[in-house]
C-alpha cells in the first residue's frame, strides 16, 4: 500500500516550496464499562480513513475521506491541491515546509502481552472486581464507574520529501471513579492507570487494593474541612506538577503557539524563566507512557526535548512547519487526533526532573500552607499565561506537617511567576498524570509528572 | 439506503439479538482556520459513520464503523450482537423506544444557503472577521469558521425508522491584545441555522473590543462580593448545574444534585427554566433525539421550583418517568445518555444597568461562568474576564482572581435577574447577580 500512495504523490508535480503528505489510518479498540454494579456498555470502534494535506505557494489545504480506494485518494490529493491553492490567493501569512527532510522507517509495536489477545470476559471481570471493591467499601458511595479501553491503529505517513513510515501505536487505559455523598455533600475522585506497554501493566495494578483505596479516600473527603480561600503557599503532588508543567508550561513551549504570537515564551529562548532548580523535558520515546510513540503524524522520529535547564528556557516542540520557520530541528511533536485532522503541534510525556528534597523538606519549607493532591485537570491561556486546574483533594500544612484533610478545590496562578517562586523541588519523581490533551478540538493521549514540587502564592479558590 | 438498513436491523435479529439499533451519521464539514490575522488553513473533511446498539437478554453490544459500505455494516451489526451476548444482562434495561406515530417538522433545520456556501464565501467571511477585529485596535486574531451539514437516520428494530437533515454555520474568533508588558485575551463565538444570521464582523469586533476593554486588569484582595453574571455567563452557569442537577440518569446514579427535589423551591421565584428543542432556527433544535424519539418541550424549573427530570428511554423507563426525549449520543460510539438541548431562562424585574448601579462593590463576569467542578457541587474556577464594579460602576478588570462557593448557595443566592434576554440562535437568558460569594483574590 505504501508504495501504492508514493506512486500517487509521484504522478503530480509539486514546485520547489510545495509539499503534500497521504496518512492513511486503521484503527480499531474496545471500551467496558461497569457503573454502579451494572454493565454499562461494551462497545467496539472501527476507524478506517485518510487525511491528505497539500501547501501551494504557501497555502494549506486538508482533505479527510472515509476509504482507502486508490482513486478516491487520488481524487482527495487533487481537492487538497485547489483548496490550498484558493487558500493561498486569500492569505496573508505563508506556510513554510522544511527541506531535505525525509525519513524512512517502519515500527511495530512489540507487546509482551498484547493487550488483543486478552478475551473480553477477562477484561471484564478486571473491571468487575475494581468496580466492586470501590462500590461496596460503604453505603455512602453513591456512585462508581470502573472502564477498560484499549486502542491500537497502524498509520502510513507518505510525503513529498520522500518520507516513508508504516507506524503503529497502542495504548490500554483502565480507571476507577467513585462518587461520596452525604446530603448535598458530594466528593468525586478517580484512579487512572494509563499505558502504551501490553497487558503485562494492567496485571502489575492491584485493582482490588487500588479499589479499596480509591473509596476510602472518597469517604474521608466527605468529612474534610472545605478549603481556605486566597492566596497561599503551597505543595503540590506529582500528579498536579504533571498538569501543572503540562498546562502551564508545555503549552507555551509549542512552537506554533510562539510563531501565533499566542505564547507568553515568545522571545525567551536562552533566557532564564524559572528558578535554576526546574529542568523540564517532554520525552516521547520513554517507554510504555500514554504519550510515548516511535513516529509523529507527520512521519518525524519523536526524540526527547530539553525544555528547561536549571531556569532557562532551551527548546521548543516542533512540527515540520514550525522548524522550517524558526529555523530549527524537527522535534517529533506533530500529532493527529485522527486521519480527520491536520497534525498540530502537541507535547507527549511532559515532565519536571527530580530535585533533591525529601517531601518531609517540602512541608517543613512551606511551614503554613496546602498540600494539593490528585489532580483533575485543568487549562492554561497560553497568550496571557494564566492556568487554572483542580485537585480531587488534600491537606492543611501546619507547622510543617500534614495537618487536616481538605475538599476538592482548584487554583490559579501566571506561568512564569509560579516557576520563579518555586522554592524546592522534591526527588521522588512520578508520571502520576496519564490524560487526554485537547487542543484546537483534537484530543491526544499524554502523560506527564515530576516529583512534588513547593511553591510560594498560589491561589487557591477555596469555598 | 432505507432497505439496507432494513437487512441491517433484519441480520442482527437473525443472529440472534433481541433488538437492534443503527445511528449512521453522512455529512462533510468546511473549515477555515484562521491563525495570526490571517488564513492559515482550509479543511474539507468527511463525517460519517455508523453506530449499532444490540441487546440480547438485556446484555447490550455496541459497534462502531467510520465506512458505512453494504459489508461493513454488516461486520459490525455481527460485532455488536456478538458483543451484546457476552455482555452480563443490565437488569435495569426494559426496552429500545418506539414505535412513534407523529414527529415534529421544525423548518430550517437545514438551510440550503448553508449547505450550498461555498468554500471561497466561507473564506471571505473568516477575513471579514479578521479585517473587522483589525478595524480599531492593532491585535492578534486567531479561530476558526466552520460550515457543517449532516445526514442523521435511526432505524430500530422496533420500528423507529426516522432521518433528519442539520447545517449551520459556527465560529470562533480569539483576539490577544497587547500593551507594553501587559496582555488580555478575549474571544467571541456564534452558531447559527443560516447565513442571513451569521455575522463574522461582529465576531471581529466583539472579540476584539472585549480583549481591549481587559488590558489593565489588576489583582484584588481575597473577600465576599456579590457578583453579576452576564447573559452567557448565567446560560452557561444554570445550563450547567440544571444538566447535572436533574439528568435522569444522575438521579439512577445517586449524584443528581436535586435527586428526589422535584416540588421543591431550589432557586429565586422568578426563575422559569425551560428546554425547548422545538424553537423555530434554534442551533439546539431538531425533530428527534438520538435515539429518534420526537422532541418536545420541557418545563425544567418554574418559579423557582425544580419541575422534571430530563431522560432517555432508558431512565424514563427504570424511573417510571416520561420519556422526555434527551437522549444525546456525544459521538457516534457513545451509549446515549440524557442531556439538555436548548435552554431559555425567562426575563426578570430589573433593567441591567440598574443591577450594576446598585451594586456597590461587587465583580461582573462577562461570558464567564461559575460551573461545578470535579463532579461535586462545589464551584472553584478562575474568573476568565471578570470586571471589578465599585460604588455601582464598572472600575477595572480583574486578573488572578476566583470564586469559591457551592451550586446550592449559588442557586439561594440569586437576588436580581435582568427583564433584558439575549437570543442566541435559540438559548434565551437574562443576566443574573449572585449576593454572595467567596473571592479568592491575587492580591
Amino acid at each position: 500500500m505504501l508504495d501504492k500512495i508514493k506512486h500517487i504523490l509521484e504522478k503530480h508535480s509539486f514546485k520547489t516550496g510545495d509539499f503534500a503528505d497521504i496518512r492513511l489510518q486503521k484503527g480499531s479498540g474496545t471500551l467496558i464499562t461497569i457503573q454502579n454494579g451494572r454493565p454499562e456498555q461494551i462497545n467496539y470502534e472501527k476507524e478506517i480513513g485518510v487525511g491528505i494535506r497539500a501547501l501551494i505557494d504557501g497555502g494549506w489545504g486538508f482533505v479527510s475521506i472515509v476509504s482507502f480506494d486508490l482513486t478516491e485518494i487520488e481524487e482527495a490529493l487533487q481537492k487538497a491541491i485547489k483548496v490550498a491553492q484558493a487558500t493561498a490567493k486569500k492569505t496573508t501569512e505563508k506556510g513554510m515546509m522544511i527541506e531535505d527532510f525525509a525519513v524512512v522507517g517502519k515500527h511495530k509495536v512489540n507487546y509482551k502481552k498484547n493487550p488483543r489477545d486478552i478475551s473480553i470476559e477477562q477484561k471484564y471481570e478486571v473491571v468487575q472486581e475494581y468496580e466492586k471493591v470501590t462500590r461496596e467499601y460503604s453505603d455512602k458511595i453513591v456512585s462508581t464507574n470502573a472502564s477498560i479501553k484499549e486502542w491500537f491503529q497502524k498509520e502510513i505517513i507518505v510525503n513529498t520529501l520522500g518520507t516513508k513510515v508504516e507506524t503503529e501505536y497502542g495504548n490500554l487505559n483502565l480507571a476507577c471513579m467513585a462518587t461520596s455523598r452525604e446530603g448535598d455533600t458530594m466528593q468525586n475522585v478517580y484512579s487512572a492507570m494509563g499505558t502504551t506497554n501490553g497487558w503485562e501493566e494492567v496485571e502489575k495494578l492491584n485493582v482490588t487494593e487500588d479499589g479499596l483505596q480509591l473509596a476510602k479516600r472518597a469517604i474521608e473527603l466527605l468529612k474534610a474541612k472545605k478549603p481556605p480561600s486566597g492566596k497561599m503557599d503551597i505543595v503540590m503532588d506529582q500528579s498536579l506538577v504533571g498538569v501543572y508543567v503540562h498546562e502551564s508550561f508545555g503549552h507555551a513551549e509549542e512552537a506554533d503557539a510562539i510563531l501565533a504570537k499566542d505564547s507568553i515564551l515568545e522571545g525567551k529562548m536562552g533566557k532564564k524563566i524559572g528558578c535554576e532548580l526546574i529542568n523540564i523535558y517532554d520525552d516521547p520515546t520513554l517507554p510504555g507512557l500514554r504519550g510515548s510513540y516511535f513516529y509523529d503524524s507527520e512521519g518525524t522520529k519523536a526524540i526527547k526535548r530539553d525544555l528547561v535547564k536549571d531556569g532557562v528556557q532551551t527548546g521548543y516542540l516542533h512540527s515540520l512547519e514550525t522548524a522550517a520557520k524558526m529555523d530549527a530541528k524537527p522535534n517529533g511533536a506533530a500529532r493527529a487526533m485522527n486521519f480527520n485532522y491536520r497534525p498540530i503541534v502537541r507535547m507527549g510525556n511532559t515532565y519536571i526532573d527530580a530535585g533533591d528534597s525529601s517531601f518531609e523538606e517540602l512541608l517543613e519549607l512551606i511551614k503554613n500552607g496546602v498540600y494539593l493532591e490528585k489532580s483533575y485537570g485543568g487549562y492554561v491561556d497560553t497568550a496571557k499565561g494564566e492556568f487554572y486546574f483542580s485537585a480531587q483533594g488534600g491537606h492543611i500544612i501546619r507547622n510543617g506537617e500534614l495537618a487536616e484533610a481538605i475538599q476538592n478545590v482548584s487554583m490559579s496562578g501566571l506561568c512564569l511567576e509560579v516557576l520563579q517562586r518555586t522554592v524546592a523541588v522534591g526527588k521522588d519523581l512520578r508520571f502520576d498524570f496519564p490524560g487526554s490533551c485537547g487542543k484546537q478540538s483534537q484530543w491526544v493521549p499524554v502523560h506527564a509528572g515530576g516529583p512534588p514540587i513547593a511553591v510560594k502564592e498560589i491561589v487557591v479558590g477555596g469555598q | 439506503m432505507g432497505n439496507n438498513y432494513h437487512k441491517a436491523i433484519n441480520y442482527g435479529l437473525k443472529k440472534g439479538a433481541d433488538q437492534v439499533e443503527l445511528f449512521v451519521l453522512e455529512g462533510y464539514s468546511d473549515v477555515v482556520q484562521l491563525e495570526k490575522n490571517a488564513i492559515k488553513a482550509s479543511e474539507s473533511k468527511s463525517v460519517t459513520g455508523l453506530g449499532v446498539r444490540a441487546y440480547t437478554k438485556k446484555g447490550l453490544g455496541i459497534a462502531t464503523t467510520s465506512l458505512i459500505d453494504e459489508d461493513s455494516t454488516k461486520d459490525i451489526v455481527n460485532k455488536a450482537v456478538k458483543l451484546s451476548k457476552l455482555s452480563p444482562p443490565d437488569k435495569l434495561f426494559k426496552t429500545l423506544p418506539g414505535p412513534f406515530e407523529k414527529y415534529p417538522a421544525i423548518d430550517g433545520l437545514s438551510n440550503e444557503g448553508v449547505s450550498n456556501l461555498s468554500a471561497d464565501k466561507l473564506t471571505e467571511m473568516a477575513i471579514h472577521a479578521i479585517d473587522s477585529a483589525l478595524e480599531k485596535h492593532d491585535v492578534v486574531v486567531s479561530g476558526n469558521l466552520t460550515r457543517s451539514h449532516a445526514t442523521e437516520t435511526i432505524y430500530n428494530s422496533l420500528g423507529v425508522e426516522v432521518t433528519q437533515n442539520l447545517s449551520s454555520l459556527s465560529g470562533v474568533i480569539f483576539v490577544k491584545a497587547e500593551k507594553k508588558d501587559d496582555i488580555a485575551t478575549s474571544w467571541d463565538y456564534q452558531k447559527t441555522r443560516s447565513v442571513k444570521e451569521f455575522d463574522p464582523e461582529r465576531m471581529g469586533s466583539t472579540a476584539s473590543e472585549n480583549a481591549i476593554s481587559l488590558l489593565g486588569s489588576k489583582k484584588i484582595k481575597s473577600q465576599e462580593l456579590p457578583i453579576i453574571l452576564d447573559y452567557r455567563g448565567s446560560l452557561d452557569t444554570l445550563s450547567s448545574i440544571i444538566s447535572a442537577g436533574l439528568d435522569a440518569f444522575e438521579v439512577i446514579l445517586g449524584t443528581a444534585y436535586f435527586k428526589d427535589r422535584l416540588g421543591e423551591q431550589i432557586t429565586n421565584e422568578e426563575i422559569t427554566l425551560i428546554d425547548n428543542p422545538l424553537y423555530l432556527g434554534g442551533v439546539g433544535s431538531s425533530n428527534f433525539d438520538d435515539e429518534g424519539v420526537p422532541h418536545k418541550e420541557l418545563t425544567l424549573i418554574e418559579a423557582g421550583v425544580a419541575k422534571a427530570y430530563f431522560s432517555n428511554s432508558y431512565c424514563a423507563n427504570v424511573l417510571g418517568i416520561k420519556n422526555t426525549g434527551h437522549a444525546s449520543k456525544g459521538s457516534l460510539s457513545s451509549k446515549p445518555h440524557p442531556d439538555l438541548t436548548q435552554i431559555q431562562i425567562s426575563p426578570g424585574s430589573w433593567a441591567v444597568d440598574e443591577i450594576i448601579a446598585e451594586t456597590k462593590k461587587g465583580l461582573y463576569l462577562k461570558d464567564s461562568s461559575l460551573e461545578p467542578s470535579s463532579g461535586s457541587p462545589n464551584i472553584s474556577v478562575l474568573i476568565d474576564q471578570g470586571f471589578l464594579i465599585e460604588n455601582g460602576e464598572i472600575s477595572h478588570p480583574l486578573k488572578e482572581t476566583m470564586v469559591g462557593t457551592n451550586i446550592f448557595d449559588l442557586l439561594k443566592n440569586i437576588n436580581a435577574i435582568s427583564k433584558e434576554v439575549v437570543n442566541e440562535s435559540g438559548s434565551i437568558s437574562p443576566a443574573i447577580r449572585i449576593a454572595n460569594a467567596k473571592i479568592a483574590g491575587g492580591e
